[in-house]
């Protein structure tokens, strides 16, 4: 999978707020993590008993005498320790798996909950691939850091101190001998860990680059021929993979120093340990085997050293995360229920629909300011007030606020001051899955999830029977095609609904909101270029769907809108003209200027295309 | 182009390079198995005393000076460690360096390759081809390709080198208990290779898995209104549940499989240094082996088991590699677009279509046929009918994106089949319909075509496409940047934009292939307005829209590929046909005040 791009880090600094809060986010996983943390200590264990063993081997059964039980018994416990030490490994997988998957698993509850539960001004200032990035590559690799990167830094260091003990209790001498290089390595690997790190950085905003020119390149192909610019995009390709060669050989050449210099500064200790140590084994202060088992413990030492200077630049990485995640698990729910109203209606996730009254449909706006930025107000002391049953037009420019008095009636947002009343009561003392449960929503863009058709209109009422769906997809025309399909109501309607064409996709995006069989329809019409079947899907809808239910129709297309029961056209704000079709166009106003022009263009599209039946005018 | 002529083409003069990186990684690998030996020496000849008795001890004995007189001096001993050491670490680091070089130089010469190939490719295979697939290719596979040259080639090498000459060494040393030590490397090896080849299944669906999970939050986050609408909050946190779950699950699952193949190859390892360590035991036992030796032969076990063990893990990424080199050859074998060769002949003159029909290679209906149509040069005409007409596919053998099936074009007499095509497109100006905007600012989007014009021309341009004061509202101005990370610019704008960067490049020949389609009315109007003004030019413009065509002089009628109606507006209107249906009927429009 391909990982988000990062950012560049916002701290280099401890934050311990972030930490305390990931901590108590891992809380129902502290009983792993003590587990885990005894497994990584038995690891290290074994780890560190291995030069024992091989100490024991050379002193005792390569010099020394022995009888051969003595040798079977020294074979048993080695085979002993290397099938526990085997075992051990295993578990320590298992449960840092456990630990990564389950914390991953966790935290993306806590997000996506919280993504379900925040209000739409949110959704308006932040992007949704910024969402993705947190969902996905943030949360993984947080799981993934704090299972493994911490707990090889809870590896290394027991292994460093059970190590330095045993050589301790072994040659005072020889451990210093072993220590010496120590410092200096540890500092060396902080260095080298961070640079590389930079480098590292460096190259993976050159490989962004050039995804970003290849798929540039493509996608714009067509164009780069009709305006003959292959040439020049491929002098400015080159410079894009030459800049990437560039700062791969210098992360390469950065690279190219550690490793080789570690190794070569760990030799010294070699040279050291065979000129100290020979000297030692010479008189026989100490045997071969103690003298391999330093050799041993002098090259196992460097290991921790690396993965504790690792882990230590990982650290920001996952600082970084955190913090991202952090903001999102913690963001504020601007629009939310009271205490008392969840006390009596539940929540989304919990709902009491016992509890729910029916709604009739009539809907009142009193006095309501309303404005997205401060500075900007879209509606000062708006009123409106709508019987149930009627079929409303909003019509105005973008930007006159129509858009905003569908929001607010869906109470995607609510009103800055002033109320809105449904059937007399203000919606704020009724909870926000109250309304969303008698509600249909349209949207002029479709939009479809993944799966079966049948599974798409069945979003409209998760309880509804195969028959009920059926009858949704016949009232509003979507039967017959989705029967042409060979797995009919099976047929897999791609991401997006990609295999649909757009006409289909709104005939069964309007199926859903009829088979949710609501009170209050809205009809967001996004754009005024809609092709002729649309149109024709649209004004079916609002004829014979919407008929009956208090239903509000966004609209571009004038045409789709010539029997609504009342036109609103909307102008900064304010309704300005108010009425019938039949009464607006009497009025030769602004909305007798908009239809007629509207209509002479549809004209000469229509006629070209061949699809307006001629005789009709 | 097979799959090794691709490579070696693209590594160039960097074969060498690669060639000696292999056999300092070669060389590497023997140098860093002296050490032990020096160890052993000094434990058997220098402290223990016995005589050194042949091969490679003896070498070493000759470099120190003989055994005797290093037991005062130890430190000499030390200091060819130090000496070996140095050497390795030249050798390690150039290894490393060596191979980002080599990598880098052969990435960078493939990616090249490749954007220029696929610039080049024709037109046709642009419109048959999947973009994100093609993306994919040049990406994921390239670094696939980069990753093996960029490490693990070397690395082959490297164990392989190690394998062999500790195995040569150990077998001169003892070759019983030599035997003893090689038998756990086949198996190691071959427990790696199958369980990575197993395993790749299980990475596949984790990585599906994860793949669903994003698609489910990508769905849900952008249909998030109507989640709300319809009250599914909770519908939807239970199925990404359901999907988390799953992947959790199956990732879990492969965590286990490496756990379990991590922690029991590590215990086939062990079990065959413990085997070497207890026939070691024995031989010393019967004096076949010395204590020097028996280190060298436990520290050598594990020296090659553990490599080897990456071995398998290896090999299975090599047989990826191989998979994609093969698509990315398969790019570079399609035939490009001959861009080089063909006349530049003077091309100010009327444009000619002779009886030309055409059909395109994958579907045998013929969508035009016998057009015969002369432009005059300067001359402003309309292309107009229905959807689907033939109308684009006249213009695209115009520019030579496709060729007639039968017939010819001729502009200014020269047949444009001897024209050459970067050429011909220079003169021709030809807007899309949905015209493709670089993601950088307007600016550099309006100065691709001519990268040396300066702001007045680029602003000249923009008002012509009456798009200059829309640039202006924007907070950047010309420096606005557009797409994915910029502002997102409505079909309109983005189609007006695509219009001045044609007229930056002043071209005699100007086609609009239905480019104002997402323009109202008004702005159309005042562009073509602005474009008459420009002076002279060959305009052909393409549209829907009687208003568009009225003030053209020529207006041509195209119905089911074939030219029905041609003149001038007033000509038209005065003959039964598609052109007077449409005008007659807007007359009347304007007439009745009924609506």
């Amino acid at each position: 999978m391909a990982r988000f791009e990062e950012k560049d880090f916002s701290q280099d600094n401890f934050n311990l707020k972030v930490w305390k809060r990931i901590f108590q986010l891992f809380a129902p996983f502290y009983k792993q993590l003590i587990i885990l943390l005894v497994l990584v200590i038995m690891t290290a264990l074994g780890d560190v008993i291995m030069p024992l063993l091989n100490q024991i081997s050379i002193d005792k059964f390569a010099s020394g005498d022995f009888n051969n039980s003595e040798l079977y018994l020294f074979i048993a416990i080695y085979i002993l320790i290397i099938f526990a030490v085997s075992i051990i490994n295993y578990f320590y997988f298992k449960a840092a798996g456990k630990v990564e998957m389950g914390f991953g698993y966790h935290l993306r509850e806590l997000c996506f909950r919280k993504l379900n539960d925040l209000s739409f001004s949110f959704y308006d200032t932040t992007p949704t691939g910024w969402l993705m990035a947190r969902i996905t590559s943030d949360i993984s690799r947080l799981a993934e850091i704090i299972a493994w990167s911490f707990m090889d830094m809870a590896w290394g260091i027991p292994v460093m101190f059970m190590s330095m003990f045993i050589m301790l209790r072994s040659n005072v001498m020889l451990t210093l001998v072993v220590l010496i290089v120590v410092p200096i390595l540890a500092v060396m690997s902080v260095v080298m860990q961070k640079k590389l790190l930079k480098a590292y950085r460096g190259v993976r905003k050159a490989n962004s680059k050039i995804t970003n020119s290849f798929s540039e390149g493509i996608n714009g192909a067509k164009t780069t021929k009709t305006l003959s610019l292959e040439q020049q995009n491929f002098e400015d390709f080159k410079k894009d993979t030459s800049e990437m060669r560039h700062v791969s050989i210098e992360a390469a050449v950065v690279g190219a120093k550690f490793r080789p210099l570690v190794n070569f500064i760990s030799s010294f200790t070699l040279a050291l340990l065979i000129w100290v140590g020979g000297d030692l084994a010479k008189y026989g202060v100490i045997s071969f085997g103690t003298l391999m088992m330093f050799i041993q413990y002098a090259q196992q030492f460097y290991e921790p050293i690396r993965v504790i200077a690792y882990t230590m630049s990982e650290f920001q990485l996952a600082q970084a995360s955190g913090e991202r995640v952090v903001y999102l698990i913690d963001s504020e729910v601007k629009i939310t229920d009271t205490p008392e109203v969840i006390a009596k209606y539940g929540t989304v996730f919990a709902p009491k629909e016992e509890n729910y009254e029916d709604i009739k449909g009539d809907i009142s706006f009193k006095h309501v300011d309303f404005h997205y930025i401060e500075e900007e107000p879209i509606l000062r002391d708006f009123n409106l007030d709508i019987k149930a049953g009627q079929t409303i037009a909003l019509v105005g420019e973008t930007g006159s606020g129509k858009s905003t008095i569908v929001n607010l009636i869906c109470r995607f947002y609510e009103p800055v001051k002033g109320e809105i009343l449904i059937d007399g009561v203000d919606y704020r003392k009724r909870s926000i899955a109250w309304l969303h449960s008698k509600l249909g929503y349209v949207l002029q863009a479709p939009h479809l999830f993944s799966g079966t058709i049948m599974d798409n209109v069945r979003f409209g009422r998760l309880d509804a029977t195969d028959e009920e769906v059926y009858e949704a997809c016949k009232l509003v025309n979507a039967h017959d095609f989705i029967m042409r399909f060979d797995k009919g109501y099976l047929t897999d309607v791609g991401e997006g609904g990609s295999r649909l064409s757009t006409g289909q996709k709104q005939l069964i995006s309007f199926a859903r909101a009829v088979l949710a069989n609501p009170r209050i329809f809205i009809l967001d019409e996004a754009t005024a270029s809609i092709d002729t079947e649309t149109e024709k899907i649209i004004q079916y809808a609002i004829e014979n769907i919407m008929k009956g239910k208090t239903s509000f129709v966004v609209a571009h297309r004038l045409s789709t809108i010539v029997n609504a029961d009342r036109i609103l056209v909307i102008k900064k704000g304010q309704i300005v003209e108010d009425g019938t079709h039949i009464e607006l166009m009497k009025k030769k106003a602004y909305y007798y200027e908009l239809y007629t022009n509207q209509f002479k263009e549809d004209l000469a599209k229509g006629l070209i295309d061949e699809n307006i039946d001629l005789s009709l005018i | 182009m097979t799959r090794i002529s691709f490579i070696n083409k693209h590594l160039g003069k960097y074969k060498f390079k690669l060639l000696t990186l292999l056999l300092a990684t070669i060389s590497y690998a023997g140098i860093n198995l002296l050490a032990n030996l020096v160890l052993s020496y000094v434990i058997d000849h220098v402290i223990s005393r016995q005589e050194v008795e042949g091969g490679i001890y003896l070498v070493i004995d000759k470099i120190l000076g003989g055994w005797q007189s290093l037991y005062n001096d130890l430190w000499k001993a030390a200091l060819l460690i130090v000496i070996i050491y140095i050497l390795v670490a030249l050798l390690m680091s150039y290894r490393q360096k060596t191979q980002g070089i080599v990598s880098e130089r052969l990435v960078e010469n493939m990616r090249n390759d490749l954007y220029e190939h696929i610039e080049t490719l024709p037109y046709s295979y642009h419109v048959r081809t999947k973009t994100g697939e093609l993306i994919q290719k040049c990406t994921t596979d390239v670094d696939m390709v980069r990753r093996f040259f960029a490490g693990q080639l070397a690395e082959i090498f490297y164990i392989l080198a190690t394998a062999t000459i500790a195995l040569v060494i150990l077998y001169s040393i003892n070759a019983r208990l030599a035997l003893i030590a090689t038998i756990s490397m086949p198996i190691i090896f071959l427990y790696s290779y199958f369980f990575f080849k197993k395993v790749q299944k299980q990475f596949l669906i984790s990585d599906e898995a994860e793949a669903e999970l994003s698609t489910l939050v990508q769905e849900s986050l952008s249909g998030i209104r109507v989640v709300k609408a319809f009250n599914r909050e909770r519908y939807e946190v239970d199925r990404f549940l359901q999907r988390s779950k799953n992947y959790s699950d199956v990732t879990y699952k492969m965590i286990l499989s490496l756990g379990s193949y991590w922690s029991s190859s590590y215990m086939i390892c062990l079990l065959g240094i413990l085997s070497v360590v207890v026939a070691g035991i024995f031989a010393i036992q019967a004096g076949d082996l010395s204590i020097g030796n028996f280190i060298i032969f436990v520290s050598y076990q594990s020296m090659i088991l553990y490599p080897i063990r990456q071995l398998g893990r290896i090999m299975t990424d090599f047989s990826k590699v191989t998979v994609s080199l093969k698509r990315l050859v398969d790019i570079i074998n399609e035939p490009r677009e001959d861009l080089i060769s063909g006349a530049k002949p003077d091309l100010a003159g009327d444009i000619v279509f002779h009886d030309v029909c055409f059909a395109y290679d994958d579907d045998h209906a013929e969508v035009l046929h016998n057009i015969n149509m002369t432009i005059k040069k300067d001359a402003t005409i309309a292309l107009l009918g229905p959807t689907g007409s033939g109308k684009s596919s006249l213009i695209h053998l115009l520019v030579r994106l496709y060729e007639p099936t039968s017939g010819y074009i001729t502009i200014n007499g020269h047949d444009i089949k001897d024209i050459n095509k970067a050429y011909l497109r220079k003169h021709i100006g030809l807007i899309l319909q949905e015209p493709f905007l670089f993601s950088r600012s307007i600016m550099d989007n309006l100065k691709l075509v001519k990268p040396e014009a300066d702001n007045n021309e680029i602003f000249e341009a923009a008002k012509v496409a009456a798009v200059h004061d829309v640039i202006n509202e924007f907070e950047e101005g010309y420096d606005t940047i557009v797409g994915e990370k910029g502002v997102t610019l409505s079909g309109g704008q983005k189609q007006r934009v695509a219009i001045a960067r044609t007229l930056v490049k002043d071209t005699p020949i100007l086609i609009f292939d239905d480019s104002l389609s997402a323009v109202d009315t008004q702005t159309d109007a005042k562009i073509r307005l602005a474009l008459g003004n420009m002076g002279q030019k060959t305009k052909i413009i393409i549209t829907q829209r009687v208003n568009s065509a009225k003030d053209c002089d020529l207006i041509y009628i195209i119905e089911h590929g074939k030219i029905t109606q041609s003149g001038s507006h007033d000509e038209l209107v005065s003959k039964e046909g598609l052109y007077k249906r449409i005008n007659d009927l807007q007359n009347r429009l304007k007439e009745s005040e009924v609506l």
